[in-house]
């Protein structure tokens, strides 16, 4: 089996995090559709509560999906790319000789999945990349990898 | 002068100098391997805080006052006592490849920063010290300057001198890979030890220190924003036209006031400016009351940053500000910047052409953006300014009608706004450049760039345009370097200007 993390695809997280991610943006949604719902049981409108809370439930979930469809990383010739967002599209690209420090960060609801997450440092604070909802085993040897491309170069 | 003209950069001292040749050292060499402490006059400074504390305590017992001064009192005396205790617990000592601090009375603190990883070196005396010739050494590397730098308060003149002279040269020796000087009675006169000789850069005389404190941003944002409150208070506090006047009067009132403040701080922060070289390093002296003077080796440099407003615009007038990776944490950024507060903007790319000895940093012609940017930098300002308009408006009626066409503000608004935006992504130094009112021009060579960011919402993606950062280091986020609404295009080829080495392969 060839290693997946060494083509140059786009890669998505994996399909745990799919779960994690509209399981919450799915309770998310139910919990504002119930409090819009509740104004609307208050004023005797119940299908409206009904419609309401099932519309924002499901349209959470869908969000949870789109926002995991859409997050990819990607082991370019020289650089790190990642891109998210569902209505904003923000891309970050990092050369792999300006990766100081790549971190594994573990919440409590990540161990509960089974996912990790990468969260990729360079000299300035400012970068801003995490690679979510990736397997343990991948986040390690993804580690590794950009770990070995990154070298050891001075470049402060 | 252009660039053919610069001198081609210093050779770095030879390893085996000529040692009793030459003219004499004009700087004291500082001393080696051993554990120094700050100069004893902290003691006396700390000790008139602590006289002053023992006498309060004194006439409290005496006069048998307020039993609850007490415990502040203690406290305070406490306070200084471990700060004059402290002192002795601190020494920093200067080896061939860092330089070590150690504190602490019971919780020991060990410090070290290797040569190789000091960013800049800042000299400050306040007005108290300089009474006793004394000077506070902060020594600053990449990252936050809370946590990560050296400083040492109250160190002589000479003895400070000498140790930035050293830290820098040291700093050059270990980067070009070249031995320590030999040590014994004979090192004191090498080449290494020999005060740098300083190229005078740009001088800014006190009448252009006013013009620059006249013209800051501050003063000319003050005088902009105080027409709301004047418009108020006019037309609160005075009925019929006699608001007008009214309103004139204060607006100018607060302009004045605004215009005046700068102006004494510009004159007291940047009093006798003075810009020098050696070597590889820029210096800095500047300052009436308390004196700074910051010393960056050029190759420390991460991006520079030209400010201009329409007021300076018009004067052909810029600051120049110069920015390492040291971060002043929760300080204001001015603080490990090296401000140039006036410059002539016809001359800039000269200026910093000389301050970092290449031709790289001639600011290019910059690409402007796109005519979709254009209609996108207007409607947005028009649709801000009609939403403020709306508000003054309803709030003023029936009165505030007449003040319905400010509404239009935001097409020349917008228009400036794009026609002072532009970019120029492909060489290898980075530009970019926005602001209608205060103007950003950055320029960040592309080595510096740690990583590249663009964002587009979906107005900006069905126009083809994205939004460009830049991250660099030392950069907070809203000091990042970026352009908004650039062609998506444009924003992605960055890429391609950002040197880094090719992966290995698979």
């Amino acid at each position: 089996m060839t290693n997946p993390l060494a083509s140059e695809a786009a890669h998505l997280p994996d399909p745990r995090a799919r779960t994690m991610w509209s399981l919450l943006t799915g309770l998310t949604g139910a919990i504002l559709g119930s409090v819009v719902g509740g104004i609307a049981v208050a004023a005797d409108a119940w299908p409206v509560a009904v419609v309401v809370l099932l519309a924002s439930t499901v349209g959470g979930v869908v969000f949870g999906r789109t926002a995991w469809r859409r997050r990819t990383w990607t082991l370019a010739p020289r650089t790190l790319q990642l891109r998210r967002g569902v209505v904003v599209h923000r891309a970050t690209s990092i050369p792999y000789d300006r990766i100081q420090q790549i971190d594994v960060e573990r919440g409590p609801l990540e161990r509960m999945f089974r996912l990790s997450q990468l969260v990729v440092r360079t000299a300035a604070a400012t970068t801003d990349a995490s690679l979510y909802g990736l397997a343990p085993e991948d986040a390690d040897s993804l580690r590794q990898q950009l770990l070995d491309l990154a070298g050891i170069d001075d470049v402060v | 002068m252009t660039s053919s003209e610069l001198p081609p950069p210093p050779a770095p001292p030879p390893p085996e100098g000529g040692f009793a040749a030459g003219p004499p050292p004009t700087r004291a060499p500082v001393p080696l391997d051993a554990p120094l402490r700050t100069s004893p006059l902290t003691i006396a400074l700390e000790a008139i805080g602590l006289g002053f504390f023992a006498l309060s305590l004194w006439i409290n017992q005496v006069t048998g006052g307020e039993p609850a001064d007490v415990p502040g009192l203690v406290i305070g005396f406490a306070f200084t006592l471990q700060r004059t205790v402290g002192w002795w617990f601190r020494t920093y000592t200067v080896t061939d490849t860092s330089i070590t601090l150690d504190e602490g009375i019971l919780q020991k603190r060990h410090r070290v920063v290797p040569f190789t990883r000091i960013q800049q070196v800042e000299h400050r005396q306040q007005l108290t010290s300089r009474l006793f010739r004394l000077v506070s050494v902060h020594i600053e590397t990449a990252g936050d300057a809370r946590s990560t730098a050296i400083s040492l308060r109250s160190l002589d003149v000479s003895t400070a001198d000498a140790l930035r002279d050293h830290l820098l040269a040291e700093q050059h020796r270990v980067r070009a890979g070249l031995p320590a000087a030999p040590r014994g009675e004979g090192a004191q006169w090498s080449e290494a030890f020999r005060a740098p000789t300083r190229t005078p850069l740009l001088r800014v005389s006190h009448r252009d220190l006013l013009v620059a404190g006249l013209t800051s941003n501050g003063a000319v944002a003050a005088a902009t924003l105080a027409v709301v409150p004047s418009a108020l208070i006019a037309a609160v506090n005075v009925d019929g036209p006699a608001a007008v006047p009214a309103f004139l009067a204060i607006e100018t009132a607060f302009t004045m006031l605004a215009v005046l403040l700068g102006a004494v701080g510009s004159l007291l922060g940047g009093w006798g400016f003075d810009l020098t070289s050696s070597d590889d390093d820029l210096h800095v002296t500047q300052g009436l009351l308390d004196r700074r003077q910051h010393t960056m080796p050029r190759h420390r440099l991460q991006h520079v940053r030209v400010v201009d407003n329409p007021v300076r615009r018009r004067l052909g007038v810029v600051t120049v500000q110069l920015f390492s990776a040291a971060t002043p944490g929760r300080r204001d950024e001015q603080q490990t910047a090296i401000t140039i507060p006036f410059a002539r903007r016809e001359g800039l790319g000269d200026l910093l052409v000389q301050c970092m000895g290449s031709a790289r940093w001639r600011p290019p012609d910059l690409e402007p953006r796109s005519p979709v940017a254009r209609r996108r930098a207007i409607l947005r300002r028009t649709a801000l300014t009609t939403a403020m308009t709306i508000t003054i408006v309803v709030v003023l009626l029936p009165a505030g009608a007449v003040l319905t066409p400010l509404a239009l503000l935001g097409i020349p608004w917008g228009r400036l706004a794009h026609r002072r935006a532009g970019s120029a992504l492909d060489g290898d130094v980075l530009v970019v450049a926005s602001g209608a009112l205060v103007h950003h021009l950055e320029l960040v060579p592309a080595e510096r760039v740690q990583s590249r960011r663009t964002t587009a919402s979906p107005f900006q993606r069905r126009l083809g345009l994205a939004s460009l950062r830049l991250d660099v280091a030392g950069a907070r986020r809203a000091g990042a370097p970026g352009l908004g609404d650039l062609g998506a295009d444009v924003a992605a080829a960055v890429q391609q200007a950002i040197p880094s080495r090719p992966r290995a392969p698979a």
